[in-house]
């Protein structure tokens, strides 16, 4: 099946809850469909209206839209008008995403919160995403291992090794010591591991010393970080088998790679 | 003042609306190093070339061959000359209101360096146009009362390089639009300095009998008209003017298309077009392009490219296209006098894969270097921010 999206738009439309421009109706669409646990009543503006109108060249879906603004309709309704009129998703998807919508609002804050802070590090918009993490990263171990994935994306390591400090002082996981520990070897002050447990013994600090070799070598020869990366967006419990099992890989792959 | 201008190898005439008297310019450039002044025409020619002054007369030779010429010490390509040559031109006359430049050859060489001149002189493409003599000739057959062209019109252009041959030809379709279709036909070289001795006449003379006898159909013709300096002096062609004479009324007019194009001018600024006519010259698309899509969940036939569109100057023809599930896009192809259907399919770029979620976006477009020779492309575009562009393109080239 090929859509036909018409001649391209050039004039972006900025989302500013997920820091991202959209150029037509169909990213519009695919950013509510996928991304709707980041859209609130505020997303529906009259910018945005106007922009459907002359940017996008949809006049009936922006007098409808200006209709249903104006009469406060409710979200879930608008959304699914854009969707409907997007050239993009059929019936049987509008009808899926209205499920999933009513699935997310159901949601407990904190699980919302969560989700909408993967949603954003998927986006690779991680200031953003730790800006929801931080909300709940007190209380919750997968929010406080998130929150310093993305300030190790942003590369603030001594922030994210600090943030895996705490949370292997509230799980005592070792995997995420050494995570810590490859943090702050980044940030080049490795000797603060021992803020978060002075007992380490040498030879489990040159099993990690080891690990970040094969991981340095293993990250510039491939893809496989994304690998990496996905893994710690999944439960802790999985983190820990998969982390486990991935390390062992790489250290039978780059045993005896100099 | 509504301006044509008729360019072929050896001069550019022009012709102000409403004015009978052309002026003829050879398609000369000069120089003259010493005051740094540029020539054009006799002008150029006229310059002292002892006294250092240059003087290019082979400007078309440079544009046709994309060359250079030195002049002093700086070296000027084709497209620079071109415009210091309609600069220099232009600025003969005052108070332009529009002009259009007409080309004997349909080829996107000439008629891309004399658009980019003006361009450069004019800066808004509202100004100015440039096609070909096949769209001048339809000018003047409408400026005419219908009763001129209610059977075949033809014509013979004469020239230094070239004999050409155009005829409209009108057709009504089942649903009533009306086409008007300039057909032409090209004479091998005739050098006009045949026409210097009696053997050389008479050659061309029989040259000319011949190619009227093979252009020349079974069918009812109101005009002829010749037009070319070959037609200039009369005494010549005695058995080709007899046998013209024999089927139509003959008109002689040398500057035919320099007058016609300031009528197209005309009809530009007057918006004097019929829109239930459809054009067909060798400056339009002969064919409509379309392709099978989803509007709005529903299988469409979306016409792409539509026959009677100037081809040279289609610049916005490239459309956003998702592609869900198939690694080839199939087109559809319609020449609308003959009505053939070819089909034609373009290939997603090898390098990018397939995603589930509906996020395969790229670009088709359609590129004419000829009036039946597009290059289709397909560009990987990505997904907006969602995903990157792969960078990859498939061109294929399609003859019409």
């Amino acid at each position: 099946m090929v859509i036909y999206c018409g001649k391209s738009n050039n004039n972006p439309y900025y989302i500013k809850e997920a820091d991202l421009n959209i150029k037509s109706i169909q990213e519009l669409a695919y950013f509510i469909y996928n991304y709707a646990i980041l859209i609130s009543n505020s997303f529906i503006t009259k910018n945005l209206i106007l922009y459907i109108d002359s940017s996008l060249k949809l006049p009936r879906l922006a007098s409808d839209l200006n209709e249903m603004f104006n009469k406060k309709a409710n979200l879930t309704d608008i959304l699914t008008h854009i969707l409907a009129n997007s050239n993009f998703y059929n019936d049987e998807e509008i009808s899926q995403f209205r499920m999933k919508l009513l699935k997310l609002l159901s949601l407990p804050e904190e699980e919302y919160i969560l989700r909408a802070g993967d949603k954003l590090f998927q986006l690779k918009k991680y200031e953003k995403a730790i800006s929801q993490y931080s909300k709940i990263s007190k209380k919750n171990d997968l929010a406080l291992l998130r929150l310093a994935f993305s300030y190790a994306k942003l590369q603030f390591y001594e922030n994210a090794a600090n943030y895996l400090g705490e949370l292997y002082r509230r799980t005592r996981s070792l995997d995420i010591l050494k995570e810590a520990y490859f943090c702050f070897k980044l940030n080049g002050t490795v000797d603060r591991i021992y803020e978060f447990d002075e007992h380490i013994n040498e030879s489990l600090l040159a099993d990690w010393e080891y690990d970040i070799v094969s991981r340095i070598i293993k990250v510039r020869k491939s893809d496989e970080m994304k690998e990496f990366e996905d893994i710690f967006l999944m439960g802790s419990s999985y983190i820990k088998e998969s982390v486990s099992s991935l390390i062992k890989i790489w250290k039978e792959k780059y045993r005896f790679v100099d | 003042m509504i301006l044509g201008l008729s360019v072929d190898e050896n001069f550019v005439y022009a012709s102000v609306q409403g004015d009978n008297k052309v002026m003829s310019f050879p398609f000369a450039i000069g120089r003259n190093l010493t005051s740094n002044t540029w020539f054009i025409g006799d002008e150029a020619r006229s310059e002292d070339i002892d006294n250092v002054d240059i003087v290019i007369d082979k400007l078309f030779y440079i544009m046709s061959n994309d060359g250079s010429a030195k002049i002093g010490e700086t070296p000027y390509d084709a497209k620079e000359l071109t415009r210091i040559f309609f600069s220099n031109l232009i600025a003969k006359f005052t108070d332009i209101e529009y002009v259009t430049v007409v080309i004997r050859q349909s080829s996107i060489k000439y008629l891309e360096k004399i658009k980019q001149a003006m361009m450069s002189l004019f800066k808004d493409e509202s100004k100015f146009k440039v096609t070909t003599y096949s769209e001048a000739f339809v000018s003047y057959l409408k400026s005419k009362d219908p009763s001129f062209y209610s059977n075949l019109v033809s014509l013979f252009d004469f020239t230094e390089k070239a004999l050409t041959y155009y005829e409209l030809v009108r057709y009504v379709d089942d649903s009533g639009l009306e086409y008007w279709k300039v057909n032409t036909e090209e004479h091998l070289a005739l050098p006009l300095d045949l026409l210097s001795g009696d053997a050389g006449k008479k050659v061309c003379d029989k040259i000319l009998y011949d190619f009227a006898k093979r252009c020349i159909k079974e069918e009812t013709y109101n005009h002829i008209i010749l037009s070319g300096l070959g037609f200039e002096d009369s005494s010549y062609y005695r058995e080709f003017m007899t046998y013209i004479c024999s089927i139509a009324n003959v008109e002689t007019d040398v500057h035919f298309f320099a007058k016609s194009a300031a009528l197209l001018s005309n009809d530009i600024v007057t918006n004097n077009f019929d829109k239930n006519v459809l054009l067909i010259t060798d400056a339009r698309t002969t064919a409509s392009i379309k392709f099978i899509a989803t509007v709005n969940q529903v299988n469409t036939k979306i016409e792409l490219i539509k026959p009677g569109e100037e081809w040279f100057n289609l610049k916005d023809n490239y459309f956003d296209v998702i592609v869900e599930d198939e690694r080839v896009i199939k087109l559809e192809i319609i020449k609308v006098i003959e009505r053939v259907l070819k089909e034609v399919s373009i290939a997603i770029p090898e390098n990018v894969e397939l995603r589930k979620d509906k996020t395969n976006l790229f670009e088709l477009g359609f590129n004419f270097s000829e009036q039946n020779l597009v290059y289709v492309s397909l560009s990987d575009k990505g997904f907006g921010e969602f995903y990157e562009s792969s960078k990859g393109t498939t061109t294929k080239r399609v003859d019409i």
